[in-house]
């Protein structure tokens, strides 16, 4: 079966159709409201209810642009409406330079502990460095999303990248040390 | 290997594409609470339709049987009449359960439905208003004023379980009906004779129509009403320009069997004629098509108001069997056939709705008098306009119920 096909079954609310679409996309999406959730427990109920939400308006999908990108777009909104509800306080726009490095080898850093470090980082920050490093959305975008100043979004990923960088090395000088 | 590495490559690297299979429960939890879509059913536009109406009409019914019970009202007004009067007995009664009375009419029924009725099988529609006059005309210290309140007591007012018993009615009605009908066309107004008259302008005899009706009524609001009627109908094509001639020009729609056939003049017929080039005299005319039927309607009839005088609304149809057609030609005088339309259908229907009032003139007599309009479909086999004829009738009926 096609995937268009797919989805329209999907539109007619066949079971069938939807437990196929769950078994193709699930893993990404999953990983997708890792990334943007503090814990595993919250990244499960975003993938539940973005799942819920991608079923219910299926039918509105146009076929004009990817199927994957779509489902992604609505998981991503279902995170951020979470993070408007909660009205997180604004933090002050502060000036750091753009590119950060770090000095790392990469075999010793795992996938887990890079998850776990965006996981941990504070709310608007983690949205921020998700949506411009991993997604490619713009600050102009990034700041109607969240419904801040574009400036604030490009601090906040400043502060994002330094976070991590120092979680990072904070994390392998414990290795060599350990 | 260390190496200087830009942050963001370091996390899109590793992290960009990957994928984690979710918990085995959020697929439960998802399909639990999904949405389930009922399959659409497309329902004919007939059904809604006719769903609305009959909701529509159940709503007027109700409306109309349990509003003001004309009994109550009628006793409403008397108390409300003799308001003075009913408050002086109850004064002057000792007894504590008359005094709630004392206020007004209101109080009197509200008093009235706590009451068990003395009497179950005593009905509204038998209190007799004048025995209260008679009573409350009387000095107020007598006993009777104590039997009027017993009797007001009675009124099982709100809690009424037995039913009066109706005197059975008569459910059929036959009548013998006359009507003048004026015939017409929706749309263009082309005549459907013939393709040369396309453009001509046509207009509707007034005609008539008979028969005998008969009815039955179904309950307090529909009846059903059937018959024959004879109707004859026609209307004139105009303008028509004749000149004597050879032959006859044969009409698509018209097989040249002239009905009386002596009668028939050889005649050519056109719809313009430039006299001005020729000396031949023609005359204008028309040409009158005539064509009866025999009609069996079938029609729902609904109460709007009952009484002596009552309204009612019509709908229905009607099954059409042709029993004439002619065309005649009329022109400076002189009448004459030229054949039968044969683009008539032998059976057609029509669609009729309208309003009728009934009069009751005796105990089981009434004259009813009823507006109707009835829409033809199919008259034509084929016609060259867009020609939708209908009729409207005044039908007048002298009615007996049985």
């Amino acid at each position: 079966m096609s995937l268009n096909k797919l989805i329209k079954q999907c539109a007619l609310s066949d079971k069938k159709a939807q437990a196929t679409v769950y078994e193709l996309f699930g893993s990404k999406l999953f990983a997708l409201c890792l990334k943007y959730s503090t814990n595993k427990q919250e990244a499960q109920d975003n993938f539940q209810d973005g799942f819920i939400t991608i079923f219910n308006k299926i039918g509105q999908f146009n076929f004009k642009g990817s199927f994957e990108g779509w489902m992604k777009r609505i998981m991503v909104n279902t995170v951020l409406q979470k993070y408007r509800k909660k009205n997180v306080l604004n933090i002050v726009t502060e000036n750091i330079p753009d590119e950060v490095i770090v000095d790392v080898d990469e075999d010793e850093v795992s996938l887990d502990m890079l998850l776990k470090l965006i996981q941990e980082l504070p709310e608007r920050y983690r949205l921020v460095f998700n949506l411009y490093v991993l997604d490619g959305h713009t600050h102009k975008e990034i700041a109607s999303f969240l419904n801040i100043a574009e400036g604030t979004s490009k601090s906040n990923l400043s502060r994002a990248r330094f976070i991590l960088k120092e979680k990072v090395e904070a994390v392998l000088s414990d290795q060599i040390s350990g | 290997m260390r190496e200087n590495k830009n942050i963001d490559r370091l996390f899109q690297e590793k992290l960009k594409d990957f994928e984690v299979s979710p918990p085995i429960k959020s697929w439960n939890f998802i399909e639990k609470n999904l949405v389930v879509k009922p399959p659409k059913r497309s329902m004919p536009l007939w059904i809604r339709i006719t769903g609305i109406a009959a909701m529509l009409l159940a709503f007027i019914s109700l409306g109309n049987n349990y509003i003001a019970p004309k009994n109550l009202s009628s006793i409403q007004e008397f108390i409300f009449k003799h308001k003075d009067t009913i408050e002086n007995i109850v004064k002057n009664e000792e007894n504590p359960t008359k005094k709630v009375i004392t206020d007004h009419e209101n109080t009197l029924f509200n008093v009235d439905v706590k009451v068990t009725p003395l009497n179950p099988h005593f009905h509204l529609s038998e209190i007799n208003l004048d025995t209260f006059s008679e009573i409350l005309t009387e000095t107020p210290q007598t006993n009777k004023p104590t039997f009027f309140l017993k009797d007001a007591h009675s009124i099982p007012l709100g809690t009424e379980t037995s039913k009066p018993e109706i005197p059975k009615e008569k459910r059929w009605s036959i009548a013998y009906t006359i009507a003048p009908i004026y015939f017409s066309s929706f749309g263009s107004g082309d005549s459907p004779v013939d393709a040369q008259f396309e453009n001509n302008s046509t207009s509707g005899k007034s005609n008539f129509s008979h028969g005998i009706k008969i009815a039955f009524k179904l309950n307090n609001k529909f009846s059903v009403q059937s018959g024959v009627n004879v109707v004859d109908i026609g209307y004139t094509t105009n303008n028509i320009h004749l000149t004597p001639g050879v032959a006859i020009i044969s009409l698509s729609d018209i097989s040249n069997k002239p009905i009386e056939s002596l009668k028939t003049t050889k005649m050519s017929l056109g719809k313009e004629f430039n006299t001005s080039q020729n000396n031949i005299t023609n005359t204008t005319g028309s040409i009158d098509q005539v064509f009866g039927y025999i009609e069996i309607p079938l029609e729902i009839k609904y109460q709007i108001t009952d009484g002596k005088l009552g309204l009612n609304i019509v709908g229905g149809f009607s099954t059409l069997f042709l029993n004439k057609n002619e065309l005649v030609i009329e022109a400076d005088g002189f009448r004459t056939s030229i054949g039968e339309a044969s683009n008539l259908k032998e059976i057609n229907f029509s669609g009729n709705i309208g309003v009728d009032v009934d009069y009751l003139i005796h105990k089981n007599l009434y004259i009813n008098i009823s507006p109707m309009l009835k829409v033809q479909t199919n008259t034509f086999s084929k016609s060259t306009g867009d020609y939708q004829p209908y009729y409207l009738g005044i039908y007048t009926g002298l009615n007996f119920k049985f």
